[in-house]
């Protein structure tokens, strides 16, 4: 099968359905000629011009608010929003408006508008442009929550986004723009609320998110070398959630260490423990490991920013914690 | 006011119980002094009763192992709606000094402390655990091999296969030792043996595995801890019993008419047992590692071989009471325990036991001690010998003892003396006053 960057993956989705749907539309800051500050549209406002893919000026809660207008009068709007740090410059267009409308109007519209927004540390981006925030909208009732992994899940999941009926963000992790993988010819969607085994296991369960589930595999590896078997879990949506895949891994395993970017407290793996501790109380052999960022500002100082953001060892010493193998 | 049931303190030794079944459904209506719950105990099954009239609120699962005065349940009055359980009464920071041993039963004394507080085991475990059987008790001894040390599943397959690989090995054999006496009041028989216990035969040979629980858990722990803490010896004497054989004989006709009882040589030998311990009251003490507890009285446990298992119901005060009193005593506790229904009073109080297997034909074998008793005697088979007599030689009728003592507090000087003191009953003129009816 061909590979495709992630960020070759994402343009190819959004190419196919502005061509597909005369009612999607693009905005966002350096969307348009520019191409996107990771390069991810390029190409597409000379495709499709300035009607479609649409420059706009530096604020988001402008930009969000825009995209709710044209959501709720009939069109598909794609909006980029630098990143994730940014959202909170548009949180009431998001929190109070996006996410209520549909409630709020007794379903007679909907907001089918996806926000596309990055996450994760690693570039030396400082404490403002280096969040992954995405358990606040997985908090917020009225959101798709999403995390693509991979190329693959990238345009599969984005193009079910664009179709979804439901305000869906659409978080993509910096660092994995050129990260390579298969990605098909011909058209195929990924449903939300299917979470994929990435691979079988059957000691400890890791729950991976985003880059962490690329991490998670290259850990597994590392740990096979040691006679540790470990399932990798990629719940690809949080809103909706597959528990039903992720509890039936744990039930298995009997141990879970559950990987996410995002600050610890309050974070993913605080909602995904809670949850799966619910769930398989009578399976679980160690308690839950949690992987997550430091709860401090990402640094910019490259060491201490490697020291913050978790990788492939904090994955492998709290998988060895599960098994009292440290 | 809610009253609370609490898991009562049945004997000496009990520190905790195991809630068998619930006799009444929750929320069902029981009146003060009614049975309503099962428990099996370190000893036994006992039916503890309704504290009050009222509604019953159960709140302790069948199957739940319980420390000694916590709350298994509450009795709701007119109008109370189940809630949150009320905290058993402080059991006011346990009375200090030594606890009076005198082995009244259902004494609710002095609580065992918390022994560690929780058993650190994780939820897999312990499910897993629950399937296959292993009782809490056999886990609290585990060491576990999860983080931090916690028990988990790993560890309790690794333990349940182990223990049915143990028991496989044993199974084959007939059991050995511990006293596990037959129905006293059988006649003994002489050295052909009742139909031999047939090793189990599985269907394809297969090792079948049974968990050490109930009866046979409770046998298991009590006789571990017993040869764990006790330094245990034996001494072994040979009595001439033609004259106990001809007694019994002797009082037989009269017993059945009088009581209806048939007299057994266990009823003669608890007498006499009864008088050599008077004594040797050192004999007749309950041992613990700080102290030897002298007992006023003589109560005689009798090592009695039920379906599920070894119990030891007990004669009271088997000294002062006519060979009639023992007898029917002795009838009435065998056949309740062969039902399975003895009471707590019946298996408590023990000073001292006395283990028969002589109609199984042996020759002489010898028992555990059961704790904190400092003797138990095993009295093997009745057969013939060829003895000197005069200048010529006689057929004797003779019985093989053998005592195991607790040498913290008995040296075998004193086990010497004691058997020495026995045969002297058993052998000369005192038997008979000792045996009257």
């Amino acid at each position: 099968m061909r590979e495709l960057t992630l960020k070759a993956a994402i343009n190819e989705a959004l190419k196919e359905e502005l061509a597909r749907d005369p009612r999607v539309v693009m905005l966002g800051e350096d969307v348009g000629p520019y191409g996107g500050n990771f390069k991810v549209t390029e190409g597409l406002w000379a495709q499709f011009g300035e009607d479609r893919v649409l420059d706009t000026p530096i604020s988001e809660n402008g930009i969000v608010g825009v995209g709710l207008g044209l959501a709720i009068t009939g069109m598909r709007p794609v909006v980029e929003v630098m990143f994730s740090d940014f959202t909170a410059n548009a949180m009431d267009q998001l929190v109070n408006q996006t996410a209520k409308m549909r409630y709020m109007s007794g379903g007679q519209v909907s907001v089918p508008m996806v926000v596309r927004t990055t996450i994760g540390g690693g570039r030396s981006s400082a404490a403002q442009h280096s969040q992954s925030l995405h358990a606040w909208f997985w908090h917020v009732p009225g959101f798709r929550v999403v995390l693509p992994s991979s190329p693959y899940e990238a345009k599969g999941l984005l193009k079910t986004a664009i179709r979804s009926e439901d305000p869906v963000m659409f978080f993509e992790h910096k660092m994995q723009y050129n990260f390579k993988g298969p990605v098909p010819e011909e058209e195929y969607l990924i449903s939300f609320g299917q979470a994929n085994v990435c691979r079988q296991g059957k000691d400890v369960t890791v729950i991976a998110t985003s880059f962490l589930v690329q991490k998670a595999l290259t850990a597994a590896e590392k740990l096979q070398a040691d006679g540790i078997d470990v399932e990798v879990v990629d719940p690809r949506t949080l809103n909706p959630l597959d528990l039903e895949t992720l509890a039936a891994s744990v039930r298995k395993t009997n141990r879970l260490v559950i990987a996410d970017e995002g600050h610890r407290t309050c974070g993913i793996g605080a909602e995904l423990a809670a949850l799966l501790q619910h769930e398989c109380f009578d399976y679980l052999d160690a308690p839950i490991e949690r992987v997550a960022t430091k709860d401090t500002p990402i640094p910019f100082s490259p060491p201490m920013e490697q020291f913050v953001v978790p990788g492939e060892a904090e994955i492998i010493s709290a998988v060895r914690r599960t098994l009292g193998r440290e | 006011m809610a009253t609370p049931v609490i898991m009562p303190k049945l004997g000496l030794t009990m520190t905790e119980g195991t809630i068998v079944r619930w006799l009444k459904t929750d929320g069902a209506s029981v009146t003060k002094g009614e049975p309503i719950v099962e428990i099996l105990t370190d000893k036994a099954n006992m039916e503890v009763e309704a504290p009050a009239a009222g509604r019953l609120q159960i709140v302790a699962a069948e199957g739940a192992v319980l420390p000694i005065l916590d709350v298994i349940g509450q009795v709701l009055g007119d109008g109370e709606v189940p809630g949150p359980v009320a905290a058993p009464a402080a059991p006011a920071a346990a009375a200090p000094g030594p606890a009076t041993e005198t082995g009244a039963p259902v004494a609710p004394a002095s609580p065992s402390p918390a022994e560690g507080g929780r058993l650190r085991i994780s939820p897999a475990a312990r499910r897993v655990a629950r399937e296959l059987g292993v009782p809490e008790t056999a886990l609290a001894g585990l060491s576990g091999t999860g983080p931090g040390g916690r028990i988990v599943m790993e560890d309790v397959r690794r333990y349940a296969a182990h223990s049915a690989a143990k028991a496989a090995a044993v199974s084959p054999a007939p059991p050995v030792a511990p006293a596990s006496a037959p129905a006293p009041t059988a006649v003994p028989a002489p050295a052909s043996a009742p139909a031999a216990p047939r090793p189990a035969e599985d269907a394809a040979g297969e090792v079948r595995t049974i968990p050490l629980t109930g009866v046979r858990g409770i046998i298991a722990e009590r006789l571990t801890r017993s040869v764990r803490e006790a330094p245990q010896f034996h001494v072994s004497t040979d009595i001439l019993m033609d004259q106990l054989v001809q007694l019994r004989d002797e009082l037989q006709p009269a017993f059945e008419s009088a009581y209806r009882i048939r007299l057994s040589y266990t009823d003669l030998l608890i007498k006499a047992v009864a008088r050599a311990l008077e004594a040797f009251p050192i004999l007749n003490s309950f041992v613990s590692s700080e102290a030897i507890s002298v007992q006023p009285q003589v109560h005689l446990g009798v090592a009695v071989g039920a379906e599920q298992g070894l119990v030891v119901p007990v004669i009271r005060d088997a000294n002062l009471r006519s060979l009639a009193e023992v007898a029917a005593d002795l009838k009435r506790l065998a056949a309740s325990a062969r039902r399975g229904s003895l009471s707590l009073d019946d298996l408590t109080g023990g000073t001292f036991t006395l283990s028969n297997l002589g109609m199984f034909g042996v020759t002489s074998f010898s028992a555990i001690l059961n704790p904190p008793q400092a003797g138990i005697l095993a009295v093997g088979g009745l057969r013939e010998e060829l003895r000197p007599e005069g200048r010529g030689i006689a057929v004797r009728q003779v019985t093989s003892f053998t005592i195991t003592c607790d040498h913290r507090a008995v040296d075998g000087v004193m086990a010497a003396q004691f058997l020495a003191r026995l045969k002297e009953i058993i052998e000369g003129a005192e038997l008979r006053e000792v045996c009257r009816p």
